[in-house]
């Protein structure tokens, strides 16, 4: 069993599949990588348990066969390599790799200790693959890091005739992403968010294909495909909360009102929520933070409307910066109160809106 | 001869704040939270001339006064000038009793240092307090609490009123009413009502008629409207707990005017409770009926009460709870107990999934 192939190539299929193999386990088979040689093609395969996912290689491959590896370990060996091509030699017991002028042999691990993933061959639906993942992107920020409820961890993807949604939310504030995409399911997934950030870098170009078996949503896209575990939970009712009355209303350039909050938001206190405050008057936007280290100001012309001449609130610095972010043109922003949620959406791509709670003060 | 000294410090967080930010020096400034239920702690004197005043709520005060500016309150600068205000008084007398963080009197008749007479001595506290916080203390120097206390703000800012205690009977004789300790508005028209306006009017009433019209409170009033004021300066009264009460001329049936009775009382407590830059762990109904029977109902919420709202919530529950058997109510209280030092609370609420969007 021989491959050779640009070490370029491989490199870039182990590195996805690396970054979901754990290198350190409690199963210690959880962190090895199977490669598969067969018809011509090689295929590296990994798990994480959350998520399984199998790389194809381009590669010039003799002979049939499967082994398994320690996954941080040929990841290393591999991104070190001196040649511009990699020829894999597999022994019965030893990998031999060879490039340039450097070769090593690396042990085989019994392939019965790697994790056996199983991968659709049918599919039910395609999509876009690099829509799908801006859906993601627009929203997954709003997921929570930190163990909260389970469901606070995930990002739902709504998946219906003619219609994709994306919704993230930890409870404090929300981002979603609602698209006339067209996918083929009928489905409300719940997706772990951090396989949310494997979706989305893997997801190039052109079509994605999807299917959906009991609890796992696999797609395939270019030469990856990913099974997803599903998070079971029921998602908030998100719609019901999003404010309609909006005594006051900007709109301002997002990148302005980005750059504006980082700056101001350093002298904010880490300790009392990372406060910004806001005080909107006259077509005037005024962002203020005070901590330990002093104040900070800053004053941005906005075009301003609304049934009240003006509005006081403050901000989780962070909160306010993340529902900006994803905005690349001019931002609209509206209160719905002092402690009310306010409704962020981009005027360029109707698809995303954010919700922030206002920080309650004093 | 006892010598008082009642000193109060000028537009107290407000000062704090313009002394920290010299860009907010001859603004009007107004300490409090900015949001819609926001409170002015404290005004600047630019601002008190647009009649922005304490306790007002913010967006009231922004109506008076558009260019108002609004600071959120800075509580470690008000302890910290709070405490040095306390050691310049401890140079001079063991004999302090804080009222607030910026309010304290002082019993100066044996001063620990020179100078002997109580006015040099009021103005060198207010020299100390000038010269190492960079604030300004109005005093008053009198024989007694009342008389001090009243002097301290009859010529703010910085300023210094001293009464002699020969001028004591008329110093009081010429105070209006409402300037007696405990009169307040109610209790002010009951006096019109009789007939009296000022300090020489409550000296001619007789001690019987002024405490059948005002209970105990009149036999304090007859006392004080002769000058007659022997209330010891208590040092380190460590506060227990704040409360207020109103007492109702008529008793009350009617459960909604009770009610609105209970909230100005539980105004009151916020606002002292706020002041003294407190919270408090329980918070405690009182109610009397017409048959003098007086019930009392205690909670402990899980957050400390820091707030009007925390409070009134808390009030409004328990009197919701109190079964009311037919009596008629003669009075509502709202006391607070097991004080805390406030933290500035800044909360992140989370999205409610479960009600209706506003």
């Amino acid at each position: 069993m021989k491959v050779h192939t640009p070490t370029k190539t491989l490199g870039e299929a182990l590195g996805h599949v690396e970054r979901i193999v754990p290198s350190r386990s409690s199963n210690p088979g959880l962190s090895l990588l199977r490669i598969d040689l067969d018809d011509g093609h090689m295929v590296l395969s990994g798990s994480n348990l959350d998520l399984d996912i199998r790389a194809r290689v381009a590669a010039d491959v003799r002979g049939e066969g499967s082994v398994a590896v320690p996954a941080a370990v040929i990841g290393q060996v591999v991104r070190a390599l001196p040649g511009d091509a990699v020829e894999l030699d597999f022994g019965d017991t030893e990998l031999e790799i060879t490039s340039g002028g450097f070769s090593t042999k690396l042990q085989l691990v019994t392939l019965g200790s790697a994790p056996s993933l199983t991968f659709p061959d049918t599919w039910d639906g395609e999509i876009d693959a690099g829509a799908l993942a801006s859906a993601l992107e627009h929203v997954r920020y709003a997921a929570a890091v930190a163990d909260y409820q389970a469901v606070f961890r995930g990002v739902r993807l709504e998946l219906h005739d003619g219609r994709t949604r994306a919704v993230a939310t930890d409870g404090f504030r929300l981002a979603s992403y609602n698209s006339e995409l067209t996918s083929g399911l009928d489905a409300d997934l719940l997706l772990p968010a951090r396989s949310v950030d494997e979706l989305t870098k893997m997801l190039a170009a052109g079509t994605a294909s999807l299917a959906l078996s009991s609890g796992q949503f696999s797609v395939s896209n270019g030469p990856y495909t990913i099974n997803v575990k599903l998070m079971e939970g029921t998602f908030p009712d998100y719609q019901r909360v999003i404010p309609s009355q909006f005594p006051v209303a900007v709109t301002l350039r997002a990148q302005g009102l980005a750059e504006a909050v980082t700056r101001v938001a350093v002298m904010a206190d880490k300790s009392a929520n990372h406060r910004v405050d806001m005080y909107v008057k006259d077509g005037v936007l005024r962002i203020t933070a005070e901590g330990s280290y002093g104040r900070a100001q800053e004053a941005i012309e906005v075009s301003q409307e609304g049934t009240e001449d003006e509005i006081s609130l403050a901000y989780n610095a962070k909160y306010l910066a993340d529902a900006v972010g994803p905005v690349s043109g001019d931002l609209r922003l509206q209160f719905s109160g002092a402690t009310t949620p306010s409704v962020a959406s981009d005027l360029g791509d109707p698809s995303y809106l954010a919700m922030v709670v206002p920080l309650r003060t004093g | 001869m006892r010598k008082i000294v009642h000193v109060d410090m000028d537009a107290f967080f407000a000062a704090v704040e313009q002394r920290d930010h010299p860009e907010l020096r001859g603004l009007p400034v107004a300490v409090g939270g900015a949001g819609d239920r926001g409170v002015v702690m404290t005004a600047s004197y630019e601002a008190r001339r647009y009649g922005v005043g304490s306790a007002m709520p913010m967006a009231h005060a922004r109506r008076r006064c558009p260019d108002l500016v609004i600071v959120p309150p800075s509580f470690e600068a008000y302890h910290a000038a709070s405490r040095a205000i306390r050691s310049i008084f401890g140079r001079y007398t063991d004999l302090v009793e804080p009222l607030s963080l910026d309010e304290a009197f002082l019993d100066v008749t044996h001063p620990l240092r020179s100078p002997p007479s109580a006015t040099l001595l009021a103005r060198a506290i207010r020299d100390d307090i000038r010269r190492e916080t960079g604030l300004t203390a109005s005093a008053g120097v009198a024989n007694g609490k009342f008389i001090a206390k009243v002097a301290s703000g009859m010529q703010k800012p910085d300023g210094l009123t001293v009464v002699r205690p020969e001028e004591s009977l008329a110093f009081v004789a010429a105070l209006p009413i409402e300037r007696f300790f405990g009169v307040g508005p109610k209790t002010a028209e009951r006096m019109h009502a009789l007939g009296i306006r000022s300090g020489a009017d409550l000296r001619e009433r007789g001690h019987a008629e002024l405490v059948a019209h005002f209970g105990k409170a009149g036999g304090f009033l007859y006392r004080i409207a002769r000058a007659d004021d022997e209330r010891p300066v208590v040092p380190d009264r460590e506060r227990k707990s704040i409360g207020a009460e109103r007492t109702f001329e008529r008793d009350v049936h009617d459960d909604a005017r009770i009610l609105s009775e209970l909230e100005k009382v539980c105004d009151t407590v916020a606002e002292r409770l706020v002041r003294s830059l407190l919270a408090a762990r329980t918070v405690t109904l009182k109610v009397k009926y017409r048959d003098f029977k007086v019930v009392t109902r205690s909670h402990t919420p899980r957050t400390p009460v820091a707030s009007l709202d925390d409070l009134w919530s808390v009030a409004r529950s328990l009197a919701l709870d109190v079964d009311r058997p037919a009596g008629a109510v003669r009075l509502v209280g709202v006391s607070v107990r097991s004080l805390l030092p406030r933290a500035e609370r800044v909360v992140q609420p989370r999205l409610v999934f479960d009600a209706a969007p506003p």
